[in-house]
């Protein structure tokens, strides 16, 4: 299978004041396209962070990350930008939404930022709204919707670019069991039609078993590998 | 992401916090309504004093006494025969009471030839001018005719009663001037003008107040000026109506440079306010600059939010300002009108006691004028405050465009 993600030596650390904290120590991974990963670990072994490096939210300290034979960790800020927007598509533990934004102009955001006309994303927007059952919804804001409705708004806004990458941090942390199981079947779906390649970080034990893999990480490395 | 959905996304925060940003456009209107509001009243000033002056005619030059001695005929002869000279008005100026008037009035005696000298232009309301005989015919100003309650004191053919040097005389009102309104000059709507042989036989011992020149031409004012200054000394005050006018130019311009360095602290204040409010604002917004970052936003994009924020705090800060500014501009005038009379102070209060020069009047002075909004000061407000707005929003633009978004995402 070709091969979307290529992590190879990946360290990162944080430094506060001259004490520094390792939170990746030469992690060496891969993730193939079209497939459904998840990162677990305890707290502190460096999941977020893998997820950030990925996402080009962070950049590494050593090593290198490459997506889609592209190595991020060497763009610069106007670079990373643009492959956030097209090739990646983010899903928060606290959804993240634009408060004085509705629904749908919180969905059209991203093609916005991408510079798509105000008719094609507005329609595009609706009908993510529609795949996700907040028809009914598009014009309330988040304050309005409750956090299954907002985290489902999220991931809308996360496939609107039609991303390569889809990076899900605690997707289903803030949100009840039951509308957690329907954002996992919302990924599922996304990468069956679509082809979407999905990186999910949860502490749920649950959810790997609706994933192809799962990684786990212990003190910043890979410990094992479970297909 | 293009410029019209940024700016659409910066007026929705801009929205979002609705009662801060109006007080943010308010600190710099604030600014605007007063350099306007304050600019056109000195420029309306100005232009009814050049104006008023003009009317007098630049060719004209005023020589009134320098010390307690007045003009005899023979300062009038030496002044005719200066060169380049082509009249010479005297004028004896006295304050009168009038039977039935509260307040003296200016009795001016000025043969009719030099009438239009002292006015300017001949405006009368009724009747007609005298002729240069020596007989008890007057011209009254109109607010001696019609009092301030609009009653009418005097009718053309009806006697008035004055009492001048000790001495009651009745005369006839043959004319009434129309309304001429204040001048620095000379108040013609409280004088009564009567013919210089006449007052001659009411004052035999009076000499002239002042004495009027008339160039041939207004280039040769200067030339003449100096003469006129040559020959009396410090006997004569000289002063032509282009150099007043001038100076009265001068004056107001550098009243309204002074008024303009005043109102830029109200400027300074506000671009304060809007620094703060920004701060404030991107600070609000850190976690939110996070998600536009973490969705693909670009540095420059954030920049140009923040910054569109500034730019129009400054262009509806203007425009509220124009509007206020335009509206205190004329309102300033009424509210002067109702605390009382306006007007600058009598420049012929250092003349003898019972005389004036005729540069000023006794009595009641009222100055009416239409402030004037000017081009240039309109575009200096309007630019100073978008600049001021746009300074203010740099440094906080700046530092929303430069957090790193997970920084951001993480802010609490």
């Amino acid at each position: 299978m070709e091969q979307l993600i290529v992590v190879e030596d990946l360290w990162k650390t944080y430094r506060v004041g001259d004490i520094e904290f390792p939170a990746l120590r030469g992690v060496e991974t891969r993730v193939n396209k079209g497939e459904f990963v998840a990162i677990v670990g305890p707290s502190g072994s460096g999941k977020s962070t893998l997820l950030h490096i990925v996402g080009g939210l962070d950049s590494p300290t050593r090593g290198r990350v490459i997506v889609n034979d592209v190595d991020i960790s060497k763009l610069n800020s106007d670079k990373l930008a643009e492959y956030r927007n097209r090739d990646i598509g983010f899903i928060f533990q606290f959804f993240n939404l634009i408060p004085y934004l509705s629904a749908v102009e919180n969905v059209e955001l991203s093609s916005a930022i991408a510079n798509v006309n105000r008719k094609t994303r507005r329609a595009k927007a609706i009908k993510l709204l529609e795949v996700f059952n907040l028809t009914d919804k598009t014009s309330k804001k988040p304050t309005e919707l409750s956090g299954g409705e907002q985290q489902r708004v999220a991931i809308a806004r996360a496939l609107i670019n039609d991303p390569i990458l889809i990076l899900a941090d605690e997707p289903t942390g803030n949100i009840d069991s039951e509308t957690g199981y329907g954002v996992i079947e919302a990924f599922r779906k996304s990468v069956e039609n679509f082809g979407t390649t999905v990186l999910m970080v949860t502490h749920d034990i649950e959810l790997p078993k609706f994933c192809d893999r799962t990684i786990m990480l212990k003190d910043g490395k890979v410990i094992e590998e479970v297909a | 992401m293009n410029i019209l959905d940024i700016l659409t996304l910066s007026w929705r925060q801009l929205k979002q916090r609705k009662s801060r940003s109006i007080l943010t456009i308010l600190a710099i209107a604030v600014g605007v309504t007063s350099i306007i509001a304050l600019s056109s009243q000195v420029e309306g000033v100005q232009h009814e004093i050049v104006q008023s002056l003009e009317t007098l005619g630049p060719e004209n030059i005023m020589v009134t006494v320098g010390g307690r001695t007045l003009f005899a005929d023979a300062d009038v002869v030496r002044l005719a025969s200066l060169e380049d000279v082509a009249a010479v008005t005297p004028v004896i100026n006295t304050n009168v009471e009038v039977f039935g008037l509260d307040e003296p009035v200016t009795l001016m005696g000025v043969s009719s030839l030099g009438i239009e000298n002292v006015l300017g232009e001949i405006k009368l309301s009724a009747g007609a001018l005298y002729t240069d005989v020596p007989a008890p015919q007057v011209v009254i100003g109109s607010k001696i005719a019609v009092d301030d309650l609009g009653e009418t004191q005097f009718v053309v053919g009806q006697p008035i009663v004055i009492q001048a040097s000790s001495t009651i005389n009745t005369m006839a009102v043959i004319g009434i001037l129309d309304d001429y309104g204040a001048s620095l000059i000379f108040q013609p709507d409280n004088t009564i003008l009567i013919p210089l042989t006449y007052m001659k036989t009411l004052m035999p011992r009076s000499g002239y107040t002042l004495i009027i020149v008339t160039a041939e031409n207004p280039e040769n004012i200067d030339q003449i000026t100096e003469q006129i200054g040559y020959v009396f000394g410090d006997r004569a005050s000289v002063t032509s109506i282009k150099q007043i006018s001038n100076t009265v130019v001068t004056i107001t311009s550098q009243i309204n440079i002074l008024l303009v360095g005043v109102v830029s602290i109200s400027f300074i204040a506000a671009g304060l306010g809007t620094f703060n409010i920004m701060m404030i604002s991107v600070l609000e917004r850190i976690r939110e600059i996070g998600i536009l970052k973490a969705i693909g936003m670009k540095d420059k994009s954030v920049l140009t939010l923040y910054m569109s924020q500034g730019f129009f705090i400054g262009i509806f800060g203007s425009i509220m300002g124009l509007g206020l500014g335009i509206a205190a501009a004329f309102a300033i005038p009424l509210l002067l009108g109702e605390m009382g009379d306006f007007g600058p102070p009598d420049p012929g209060s250092n003349m003898p006691s019972s005389q004036s020069s005729g540069m000023g009047p006794p009595g009641d002075m009222s100055f009416a004028y239409t402030p004037i909004i000017s081009l240039q000061y309109v575009v200096i407000a309007v630019v100073a405050s978008i600049i001021i707005a746009l300074l203010s929003s740099a440094y906080p633009s700046w530092k929303a465009a430069r957090m790193k978004p997970l920084d951001a995402l993480r802010y609490e």
